[in-house]
């Protein structure tokens, strides 16, 4: 049998991440003339998705619907796969390196008792392929090779190019039968704490605010900037310590790791904890009343000044174009 | 109630690194407990404060002990070290999870509990790991463990939000961020943790193969980041500074 390439694709919100597209694309890196096949989870109505990553790449996708598939969980994921393992040889697993991929990835990888290498953000193909993770937050790079020529990798969101889309393109759709074994996990409840602006991991454009922003109230100015530019917001530690956010939009090295192309830190410090949260960001821009505050170390771009008086500004002048 | 809260030592500075023989070098290091795995002490800790429970810490290849003694402060019970055989070459996350997966096998734990990554190797492998292999639930992404008749109940942060989840012992969660600040060790916790018990294991007393845990993955090379180029101040009015700087990321950067 020759082997294949295994994509597991993230449908969220009713939309495939762009990190899927990425991961379609290392795998293609990988192998350029193994088969690819996606694999997409949901309750019902997904065969529009499957459609979509026939078209960005996939050989073959395996729709697997489920009503246990409205969340998220290692358990019915893994038992689901298992039965594809067993039928496909697949050589290697992709997926995005998210808060669920993670876990997914590394108990599959388990599974299957092969290596698991994550949060790639490069890959050289050679006569083993490395593949270049970050390790300390950043501060330096590891290249790793897996020893069996097999195993998952998860991919850092962002890092890699996405394939493209050809309405041409044809591939092979199947609907596996899925069977679960009873549940181990129920869910009891769910509190929504957040607001609804997007995962700030996959933002092209962050806000982030700091202690400097000093009240809740400009705080929240970020919210209004953000919007304006099409972006998100996020937090240093600073600002979720005074009570200005919750701590599910922090960013930093017990946080997010963000990777956009445009980041705004405002009356941030620059303490290396908050840096090993975005120091891959395309573009820093860094505003703070104090010259010498570390953010402007790691910026591209700096604005010496009180963001209580620029951030308002910054929003007017945007308004008004 | 059997709490066993896995530490990782993290090799922590402030400064950059340079590379010495292919290794990563920093000329001052402090031995620390990994950050998430703090998070997992507290809500074992919170756990014991209401419960009948024991906590023993479970640390592997340490190079130090005051992290360890650390979290003997704040409250864990006991402490297992396990030493890492030099035949091991190239040691990974799953050479961990198997180690760990022997010591579980010999000891019985109704709730594992650790931090979700290390802020080292930021892969997340271990816990998943070895809930795999002892065959228990794997919860990730825990901000908070309660124990409710017999059952586990966990806060779960999904994007912001918070999935509460039931799952019957045992089980394993990793720990991001909790809700609750870990606690100060205090000077008599601290006078205490070394009275502890603090128990040492060779791969040997684990009755480990040594071949049977190698690494399935190998560094090859270590690179350090590029030097960022200078930052460039932008001038002028507060006005202008902004409007500069919005032609700048459209026009040069092309981010908006």
């Amino acid at each position: 049998m020759t082997s294949s390439q295994l994509v597991i694709a993230e449908l969220k919100n009713n939309r495939l991440s762009n990190v899927t597209f990425e991961a379609i694309g290392v795998a293609r890196k990988m192998k350029p003339t193994d088969r690819i096949i996606g694999v997409i989870f949901g309750v019902k109505d997904i065969q529009q998705y499957a459609e979509t990553l026939i078209k960005s790449g996939c050989d073959e996708v395996l729709v697997m619907e489920h009503p246990e598939f409205v969340r998220e969980t290692i358990d019915a994921y893994v038992q689901a796969l298992q039965k594809v393992m067993s039928e496909y040889a697949v050589q290697y697993i992709v997926t995005g390196h998210t808060s669920f991929g993670q876990g997914l990835a590394a108990t599959l990888a388990n599974e299957c008792e092969v290596g698991l290498i994550s949060d790639v953000v490069d890959i050289t193909n050679g006569e083993k392929i490395q593949f270049t993770t970050p390790v300390y937050a950043g501060k330096a790079y590891a290249k790793r090779i897996l020893k069996e020529d097999q195993g998952v990798i998860t991919i850092r969101p962002h890092n890699f190019e996405p394939t493209s889309f050809d309405e041409n393109r044809e591939g092979h759709i199947t609907y596996p039968e899925i069977h679960l074994q009873e549940k181990r996990e129920s869910l009891i409840e769910q509190l929504q704490f957040a607001t609804n602006q997007a995962d700030i991991r996959s933002s092209d454009i962050i806000v982030a605010g700091g202690r400097g922003m000093e009240t809740h109230e400009h705080f929240h100015l970020l919210y209004e900037l953000a919007e304006l530019l099409g972006g998100t917001v996020g937090a240093a530690r600073g600002a979720s310590d005074e009570g200005f956010c919750d701590s599910s939009i922090l960013i930093g090295q017990t946080g997010a790791k963000v990777t956009p192309k445009l980041y705004i830190a405002c009356g941030i410090s620059g303490a290396t904890q908050h840096i090993a949260g975005m120091s891959e960001a395309d573009v820093v821009v860094a505003i703070n009343k104090d010259p010498e505050a570390m953010i402007f170390k790691y910026a591209d771009y700096g604005i010496v000044g009180d963001v209580k008086e620029v951030i308002p500004q910054f929003i007017e002048i945007l308004k008004a174009n | 109630m059997n709490i066993y809260v896995l530490l990782k030592e993290i090799k922590e500075s402030e400064e950059a690194f340079t590379l010495l023989n292919n290794e990563l070098n920093v000329s001052s290091v402090q031995y620390v407990i990994n950050p998430y795995d703090e998070y997992a002490i507290e809500e074992a800790l919170r756990l014991k404060d209401k419960h009948n429970a024991t906590i023993t810490l479970v640390t592997l290849g340490n190079e130090t002990r005051d992290f360890v003694y650390k979290a003997l402060a704040m409250g864990a019970d006991e402490a297992v070290e396990i030493k890492m055989n030099a035949s091991i070459e190239d040691w990974d996350a799953y050479t961990t999870a198997m180690i760990f997966s022997r010591f579980f096998e010999k000891h019985h734990a109704d709730l594992i509990l650790c931090g979700q990554v290390s802020i080292d190797e930021a892969s997340g492998q271990v816990g998943p790991r070895l809930a795999n292999t002892l065959g228990i639930p794997c919860i990730t992404s825990s901000k908070q463990i309660e124990v409710i008749d017999e059952k586990v109940h966990i806060h779960k942060a999904i994007e912001g939000n918070v999935e509460v989840v039931e799952v019957n012992l045992p089980v394993i969660a990793t720990c991001l961020q909790s809700v609750h600040t870990p606690r100060f060790p205090t000077l008599p916790g601290i006078m205490k943790a070394k009275k502890k018990p603090f128990h040492t294991f060779t791969l040997e007393d684990l009755e480990i193969d040594p071949t049977t845990v190698q690494s399935k993955t190998k560094i090859v090379e270590y690179i350090l980041p590029e030097k960022k180029s200078d930052i460039e101040w932008l001038e002028g009015t507060q006005a202008q500074q902004i409007e500069t700087l919005l032609q700048i990321l459209k026009n040069k950067e092309k981010v908006l």
